[in-house]
């Protein structure tokens, strides 16, 4: 048949409708269990309203009992809806667990965007089958998810995380390299990140500077990690006068200082020789980056030749201002201590 | 490090030295077609590095064994020559370049010793004084035990004077080498460091006190030495570690006898700093206080850089005023407050290099 469509695996006479009461159903079985919690109350208003649109997909599991294989919050709805029956589709016992394991990764993930725990445990679920993670996305695809093999080496590690961490990943509040960077954590040092990430809400950017300076603060000076960020955040956290983006730059600020002190004890010495220059608005000194190259930038803003004559009476004795040839010479012997 | 695979190129198998080093490791080698038969595995396993260290491939430089120095453009080069006798290292120093600058790192060791022979006929036929090492892409002295090649190169440079060899190591396999005619044109030169960055960085290496011992040796034995201080780590105490250091080698060899120090603190290409982070957990010197430099490699800030410098070449030069002493990769800010000129004052620092070589060896062309 020219327009026909491919045979569905498992073939279709093994799946079949079937009208099952609520308490042969198993509900205590996650064998084939995707989805996170999320609150039921729209769905049975939903159900109550206009019924039970798309059957839960089941499995037969002895004589009597059936597993589910997807649909675990419609049938919880239902059950707490009271009904007594619903309409299932049935997946008989000679569709595998492989095939069931696939109809429950094609059944979720054709409904909605899974979110990072859900798709962790369906790789989870594949990698029964599969070893290498190459194999494990390209079958994760076929059942309609769609992750790289890069994603599915970090969907795999999720499952050693912090179950503290679960809730907040699946929300999106966490993302996910972050959670896997406090997964290498103790669990002390990560739910205090998790507690403060929760609590200030840092873009991502920022979450990852805080850890990342934090990480090596620690691994520098030998100090546990929690102690590094109990120390910088502690006050921070506690002071009513600094709103949260404050908060934010207040604790990314001490953290640079912990991390670079010299750097930024020179930086600051910098900006104060720049203002005991006196440049007007108009005259702009900068230094090269990172202070490494040789060659400061010096630009000037003006509209006429007074002003232009203005800014060349300013910079001329400079040349004579001790500040200015201090900075010039990134001068350095007062101003680090290392030793 | 124990080789576990040996790899030997096909074409290579009816080498003198391949036999010879066959016999000496006396374990079963794999013959090769492809490079991919010796690089897969490597790739493929858990550690690539530590994979590497351990998988030695005898096989043909089939670029060329005399290259220039890969200097950039930013920074000081002292014009360098590499002789590429093979890449990579047994030992296993958590700074070490060569961890993510092959693709797969491995140990290679170059037999076709004929084509070497040639390329270095061709350099002393310029009558150009030269320096000349074989210490930049793998240590000059660890297959010595198993092929212990060096004392061919020491006799062929002792036989002209426009050049000299250098002979970069952390081991003391120097025994061998001590009873032979150099003429002077052989420079053994060690790479020093304090016992804690040895401690934490340097694993396989010989001690501190054993490389001071083995260029003392040397120096009875008639040699020039030579010694580098790079990397520099910069960590609180730094610079009185780096002075005792100092007064050690001070006191293990005078200074006549040193033809060149060299100084240059930790840089690294950013892809380096994974690496050290998985492969050496309790070091801390990717910790520094470092930023992206003009070519690209993390540096430590300059004015730290400057003011550690400062410190050690004044304690350098209250012990040996005269002593040749350079920057490997720094520009002249650094180079003038540090020292108090720039290279370009004194001819360039080739020319500084090569004059102080000529003064110790002998050099006449």
């Amino acid at each position: 048949m020219k327009n026909a469509l491919p045979a569905a695996h498992p073939s279709p006479a093994s799946v079949f409708f079937k009208t099952i009461a609520l308490s042969r159903v198993d509900v205590t079985d996650t064998t084939y269990q995707i989805s996170t919690p999320t609150p039921a109350e729209g769905l049975m208003a939903s159900i109550r309203e206009v019924g039970l649109l798309s059957p839960p997909l089941l499995r037969v599991a002895g004589s009597d009992k059936f597993i589910i294989i997807s649909g675990f919050k419609r049938i919880s709805a239902c059950r707490d809806l009271g009904l007594d029956a619903i309409d299932a589709r049935i997946a008989g016992e000679g569709v595998s667990d492989l095939d069931c394991c696939r109809m429950a990764i094609a059944d979720n993930a054709g409904n909605r965007a899974l979110n990072a725990v859900e798709q962790s445990a369906a790789v989870l679920k594949l990698s029964a089958f599969f070893g290498d993670d190459r194999t494990l996305s390209l079958e994760a695809r076929k059942a309609g998810l769609d992750v790289n093999p890069e994603l599915v080496k970090k969907l795999k590690k999720l499952t050693t995380l912090h179950a503290e961490m679960m809730a907040p990943i699946a929300s999106g509040a966490l993302p996910l390299t972050i959670a896997l960077e406090l997964g290498s954590l103790d669990r002390n040092p990560a739910l205090a990140f998790l507690n403060l990430f929760e609590t200030l809400k840092p873009t991502l950017n920022h979450q990852k500077e805080m850890l990342t300076l934090s990480r090596e603060i620690s691994a520098a000076g030998r100090i546990p990690i929690i102690q590094v960020i109990g120390g910088v955040t502690a006050d921070i956290m506690m002071d009513e006068s600094l709103d949260r983006p404050q908060k934010i730059q207040k604790i990314r600020n001490n953290l640079q200082r912990l991390r670079y002190p010299e750097m930024m004890r020179f930086e600051k010495q910098f900006q104060e020789r720049l203002m005991r220059l006196n440049l007007p608005e108009g005259i702009r000194l900068l230094p090269p980056a990172n202070f490494e190259g040789t060659r400061f930038t010096l630009s000037l803003t003006f509209q006429d030749i007074s002003q232009f004559k203005a800014c060349t009476d300013i910079l001329n004795p400079l040349v004579h201002h001790p500040d200015f040839k201090k900075i010039l010479d990134k001068d350095v012997e007062d101003n680090l201590f290392i030793r | 490090m124990k080789i576990t695979c040996l790899y030997v190129d096909r074409d290579v198998l009816d080498f003198p030295a391949v036999s010879a080093i066959c016999a000496r490791l006396d374990m079963p080698f794999q013959i090769v077609s492809d490079p991919k038969e010796v690089y897969d595995p490597v790739t493929r396993s858990e550690s690539p590095v530590d994979a590497g260290k351990t998988s030695l491939w005898l096989t043909r430089n089939k670029g060329k064994f005399v290259r220039p120095c890969p200097g950039t453009d930013y920074y000081t080069c002292c014009n360098y020559t590499i002789l590429h006798i093979g890449t990579f290292c047994t030992m296993d120093c958590s700074y070490c370049i060569l961890q993510s600058y092959f693709h797969p790192p491995v140990l290679q060791y170059f037999v076709n010793f004929e084509e070497m022979d040639k390329a270095l006929d061709e350099v002393f036929a310029s009558h150009q004084v030269k320096r000349i090492g074989t210490g930049e892409f793998t240590d000059s002295l660890i297959w010595e035990t198993i092929y212990p090649y060096a004392a061919t190169l020491i006799s062929k440079f002792a036989k002209q004077s426009s050049a000299i060899l250098e002979l970069k190591t952390k081991t003391v396999n120097i025994d061998h080498l001590l009873g032979l005619t150099h003429h002077r044109k052989t420079i053994l030169s060690w790479s020093l460091n304090t016992e804690k960055v040895i401690k934490e960085n340097e694993r396989k290496t010989s001690s501190l006190n054993a490389r001071l011992a083995a260029a003392a040796r040397c120096v009875a034995a008639g040699y020039p030495v030579a010694f580098h201080f790079d990397p520099m780590v910069i960590y609180p105490g730094c610079e009185n570690d780096y002075r005792d250091v100092i007064s050690r080698m001070f006191a293990a060899v005078s200074p006549e006898h040193i033809v060149w120090i060299s100084m240059g603190t930790f840089r690294f290409m950013p892809a380096l700093k994974p690496v050290i982070e998985k492969r050496f957990d309790a070091s801390a010197i990717v910790y520094g206080e470092f930023i992206k430099g003009m070519d690209g490699k993390m540096r430590y800030f300059k004015p730290l850089r400057i003011r550690f410098y400062r410190a050690i070449i004044a304690h350098i030069r209250s012990i040996a005023p005269d002593v040749t002493v350079y920057f490997c990769m720094e520009d002249g800010e650094v180079w003038q407050q540090s020292f108090g000129f720039v290279p370009e004052e004194k001819g360039g620092l080739p020319a500084m290099l090569d004059n102080s070589a000529v003064r110790h060896c002998g050099l006449t062309d």
